[in-house]
């Protein structure tokens, strides 16, 4: 008998799909507005990855199209900051529902500890006479808020590690059951993604990098 | 013959509408609309404020209907921080296009400078163990991203009094004829509102109360 492949999702995914096994969910589009955006070179869509066989389901995050009990693999990276506030324990609760007992989950997201030192490392008192001191003020803005280039590219809360924590046990996760690493701005290691392989974080030149932060919990 | 009235602004009004000779203006409900969310209680207009013979239009900030220099006076209270980041520079330049010659805009919004050292002196650390602290953190991230109780709700651009600065001189206006008062926490920058005096109440009562700006630019 043929092994089962195991159930990998991969939620918010944006237009980076990632490889078979993950099931890739977003809200925004669908895969044919994916491939057409791509094909046409339509500004959001330019820079679609489509690997072949690639998977997608277009799911709400609140509301995940999934049975109880079903992955065993959740993956979310920097997505969970893109969600209202009110929605926050939703998703995660959405997440823990989803799971398989024992099945993981991996989500990274900034850290706004960090982010808030950078702005008043950075940009405070800052009076902004050169291009760079500009720049270092934008990035750090759009590293706040999101870049805005989308419907779905506006952040809309702060998470730093106690908060993450407190939220992943409102969700069913149980204390012991995860762990939380800080990765530093320049860190040279990398976070342990499946699905974001390949993938820069920024582009080089970038000004300022942020701090972020990797969770791994255990249903 | 009569002296013809003057046309005051008042930009991005939200559901507390001020007296003439203001014309409020906003993006998100028409005046009917109000008045009925007022009628049946619903929660987004709580707070809502129907003067007399009160003017109201809706309109964008990035699209004012107006002629060139025909505006006396134009007020936008915690409005600016709603919009992207690339509406922002449109509205700016949509204010200084409709200001006639010598005519002012005051502006008031957060200082991201004191947010992010509000953030970092009770929230960096807090292990969240205590209702007050929760509290604290929920407050402190409404006031950081808005409190996204509806589609306006949704704060977008950090500030500083630099950065504002900066954007008000890249919309036309001319940095010499800018001022700009820092209001610690607690001190409300109502005190040199025209329209928002009737706000005063609604900071009352919040565990976190934020260090504002008020910016006054004359065209």
């Amino acid at each position: 008998m043929k092994k089962q492949e195991p159930i990998w999702l991969n939620l918010g995914c944006g237009v980076g799909l990632a490889e078979n096994p993950f099931i890739n969910v977003d809200n925004f589009f669908t895969l044919e507005d994916l491939k057409k955006g791509k094909k046409t070179g339509e500004g959001l869509y330019r820079n679609a990855t489509i690997p072949k066989n690639a998977k997608f389901v277009k799911g709400d995050l609140c509301n995940l199209p999934f049975p109880d009990n079903y992955a065993d693999y959740i993956e979310a990276n920097d997505v969970i900051e893109h969600i209202e506030m009110r929605l926050v324990d939703k998703a995660l609760s959405e997440i823990y529902r989803v799971l398989k007992p024992g099945g993981k989950l991996g989500l990274s997201t900034t850290n706004f500890d960090a982010l808030a030192k950078l702005w008043t490392i950075n940009v405070t008192n800052n009076p902004l006479s050169t291009q760079m001191d500009i720049d270092r003020m934008i990035t750090l803005s759009q590293v706040i808020y999101g870049h805005q280039s989308s419907l779905g590219e506006f952040h809309k809360v702060p998470f730093n590690p106690y908060i993450m924590g407190y939220r992943l046990q409102m969700a069913g996760f149980k204390l012991g059951d995860f762990t939380i690493t800080i990765f530093p701005t320049n860190s040279p290691e990398m976070m342990p993604q499946k699905a974001y392989k390949g993938v820069a974080n920024y582009a080089p030149g970038t000004v300022i990098l942020t701090e972020m932060m990797w969770i791994d919990a255990k249903k | 013959m009569k002296k013809k009235e003057e046309i005051w602004l008042n930009l991005g009004c939200g559901v507390s509408l001020a007296d003439r000779p203001f014309v409020n203006i906003d993006n998100f409900f028409t005046l009917d609309q109000l008045k009925d969310g007022i009628k049946r209680k619903d929660p987004a207009y709580v707070n809502a404020r129907v003067p007399k013979d009160v003017k109201f239009m809706k309109a964008s900030m990035t699209a004012l209907p107006y002629q060139n220099e025909t505006i006396d006076y134009v007020e936008c209270n915690d409005a600016i921080e709603h919009l992207s980041w690339n509406e922002v520079d449109v509205a700016l330049r949509e204010i200084h296009r409709v200001l006639k010659p010598g005519c002012k805009l005051g502006l008031a919004t957060t200082n991201f400078d004191e947010l992010a050292k509000l953030w970092t002196l009770n929230i960096t650390g807090n292990n969240l163990s205590t209702q007050l602290d929760i509290d604290r953190y929920v407050s402190l991230s409404k006031i950081i991203y808005g409190n996204q109780v509806h589609e306006g709700e949704f704060h977008r651009v950090p500030f500083n009094p630099y950065s504002i600065a900066f954007r008000l001189k890249e919309a036309g206006f001319d940095l010499k004829k800018i001022t700009i008062d820092i209001f610690p926490t607690g001190s409300p920058t109502i005190i040199k509102s025209k329209a928002y005096a009737h706000h005063a109440k609604s900071l009352e009562g919040t565990f976190v109360a934020t260090e504002g700006m008020w910016v006054e630019a004359i065209k």
